[in-house]
């Protein structure tokens, strides 16, 4: 296992560097190609030289590499590199005048309760819909979740948040609020149409219903498959043999043998919730990092822009090197590759 | 199971061609194509991504409106933004600028569709030859293939995109497509390499491949006449999801700002500029919604019906 840790680990290294040049090259190329990205905080507006330039360096985008178009700008990656390892710091916004790492730890708590709540409904749900499917497969009930897993997955997420908050939140809460005199944590709690501060835990409720409900799709049919297809596996049938009861059969050798490609995916979908916490935290109005990103996009702030961009890819990075190892204690398969 | 099939067969198959019914025709594809053509969801989605696809290829067949052709208030002076479904002249009802619906809904098909057939055809010309050159050659150029597919694959598409589309200043609505697309291929080829290396290294050793090989087929020969036909199914089932998916992070894209933009019709920005006034007026949010779900879904049951049928295993 030790061995495989630290193969995994050396690995990771040259990715983070890799992933985190092809994010800093993409940038580069587009404003070597489109011009100053600063200028966009002025619309219309010509801004005096002088103020734009100090601007520029205060965003630390001056280097003059990015003028030359498909230059790699390697010293100026360097600098970002050192800065993010060495000082943790991941550049700096404007308006207001705050350090892109403050800006972040009032946001976190937010995208983090948002994504808790997106993956209990993902595990309780999507597992749930995943085994019955897969125990009582041709049923009624598996016609039921491959139709509704087929719908979630075609619905882009945005779409579902529109039409949710609007459905449910608006017109379902108001019959609640209104006719049935729903008390106050749920009428205005639960439903409603924004994140309200006085109700930390359940205004998220929806929104991570919401924004959980792609990976569900993908986790129930993803314990469906692998169940069926440990359900025909020869160690079932020996169990079944033995003399053992359905229940140990499914629940102890079956269930967790089929489990562990979906833990995989599971830990996988932590990485989903970041792109989608962007549209979910824009479409409710909560205050985390993706309401955070969309406010940078508005404002035309990129280097703030790329600053959240690249924490969160190191978070992605981290977490899928978390689940690999995982894996590997799950199924010693992977470890003696 | 299979046997039951075949007594349809032959029963059916006079009937339809004069050709005497084969057992079990002999190649993948002509079984798939017979699967498919007998799967209700299969033909159904391809009626409705055929209409979708008449949209954007012609969309004169089917309005005779254009898009912005729009006014406020009608010649006989009443007002004429935001009608309601069914109003004289325009069945769809108006847009919030007074434009005629189903027109801009017809329209708005175009950039959809477009940025998503090149950018699935774009991600598959560049994926496929890395995934065969990865999976038939392995050692170091395997190693280097796949550790920089690793490195793509780690950046999230929608956050990236958000950075990079933010910053490229591209207004002209043509190029904007192109920016995306060139945006989408560059993130998306990924999975294509994957899944074609996989199924490379899994054909590679089988028997036909040795014969082949014994015989002094050159690496070209190999890989392009023997093994890429063997292994480039699974490369359909990707591209076919691809293809939703792609139609989904427009809208996405587009919807949260940096996509393409106003005055362009596209379903996405039909969705964004109406929004807030879905609480009054909810067949302009509806509508485009529908749309949309209806085009990504096609795409994916287009895509679960090919792998059925494309996969041996089920048979």
């Amino acid at each position: 296992m030790l061995r495989y840790v630290i193969r995994r680990l050396l690995q990771f290294i040259p990715t983070v560097l890799g992933t985190l040049f092809l994010l800093h090259y993409l940038t580069s190329l587009a404003i070597q190609f489109t011009g100053n990205p600063v200028r966009a905080i002025f619309g219309d507006r010509n801004p005096n030289p002088q103020v734009l330039e100090q601007m520029t360096r205060e965003f630390g985008l001056d280097n003059s590499c990015l003028t030359r178009k498909f230059d790699p700008c390697f010293d100026l990656f360097v600098d970002r590199l050192g800065n993010i390892f060495l000082h943790f710091d991941f550049g700096k916004s404007l308006f207001p005048r705050r350090d892109v790492t403050d800006i972040l730890v009032d946001a976190i708590p937010y995208t983090v309760r948002l994504a808790l709540i997106a993956f209990l409904v993902e595990v309780l749900v999507g597992l749930g819909a995943g085994v019955l499917a897969g125990l009582r497969s041709g049923s009624f009930a598996d016609y039921v979740v491959k139709i509704t897993t087929v719908l979630i997955i075609s619905i882009p997420t945005f779409v579902l948040g529109v039409l949710v908050r609007q459905y449910v939140g608006v017109w379902l809460g108001n019959i609640v609020r209104n006719d049935w005199g729903a008390p106050e944590w749920l009428g205005r709690g639960v439903f409603g149409a924004a994140y309200k501060p006085e109700f930390p835990w359940l205004s998220l409720l929806i929104p991570g219903i919401v924004l959980g409900s792609l990976t569900i799709a993908t986790t129930a049919r993803l314990t469906r498959s692998s169940l069926l297809e440990n359900l025909r596996a020869d160690y079932v049938r020996t169990a079944k043999s033995k003399g053992l009861t359905q229940n140990r059969v499914i629940g102890v050798h079956t269930l967790r043998n089929s489990l562990i490609p979906v833990v995989t995916s599971l830990g996988l979908s932590l990485g989903a919730y970041m792109s989608g916490a962007v549209v979910t935290e824009g479409i409710f109005r909560i205050p985390g990092v993706g309401f955070t990103i969309l406010t940078a996009v508005v404002r035309g702030e990129a280097a703030v822009l790329l600053g959240l961009t690249t924490f969160l890819v190191l978070v992605y990075l981290s977490v899928n090197l978390l689940v690999d190892l995982f894996y590997a204690v799950l199924d010693p398969r992977i470890r003696y590759e | 199971m299979s046997d039951t099939i075949l007594g349809q067969t032959e029963t059916i198959g006079p009937a339809l061609s004069p050709e005497p019914p084969r057992e079990r025709s002999a190649s993948l594809w002509a079984d798939a194509r017979r699967d498919l053509i007998r799967n209700p969801t299969f033909v159904i989605a391809s009626i409705y991504l055929l209409f979708v696809g008449s949209m954007a290829a012609f969309p004169k067949l089917w309005t005779r409106v254009h898009y912005r052709d729009c006014a406020l208030t009608a010649d006989n002076g009443l007002p004429n933004a935001k009608l309601p479904m069914f109003s004289p002249g325009h069945w769809l009802g108006t847009s919030e600028a007074g434009c005629d619906f189903w027109s801009l809904s017809v329209y708005g098909a175009r950039p959809s569709m477009l940025i998503a057939v090149m950018s699935t055809f774009g991600i598959v010309i560049i994926g496929l030859p890395l995934g065969v050159l990865a999976g038939y050659f392995g050692g170091w150029l395997d190693a280097i293939i796949s550790r920089l597919v690793d490195m793509v694959f780690a950046l999230p598409f929608l956050l990236v995109g958000l950075v990079v589309l933010s910053i490229i200043k591209v207004t002209d609505p043509n190029l904007r497509i192109w920016t995306v697309t060139m945006f989408l291929v560059l993130l998306g080829w990924t999975t294509v390499a994957r899944i074609m290396r996989g199924s490379v290294i899994a054909v590679k050793n089988l028997d036909f491949v040795m014969a082949a090989k014994s015989l002094g087929a050159t690496h070209g020969r190999l890989m392009f006449r023997h093994i890429l036909p063997n292994a480039i199914a699974p490369v359909f089932v990707i591209a076919s999801v691809a293809l939703g998916g792609f139609v989904a992070t427009e809208a996405t894209l587009t919807f949260l700002g940096v996509g393409l933009q106003a005055p362009a019709t596209s379903w996405g920005i039909m969705i964004s500029t109406h929004q807030p006034l879905i609480q009054d007026y909810p067949h302009l949010v509806l509508i485009p919604c529908t749309l949309l779900i209806g085009t990504v879904l096609s795409f994916v049951l287009i895509g679960d019906a090919l792998r059925d049928a494309l996969d041996p295993k089920l048979r």
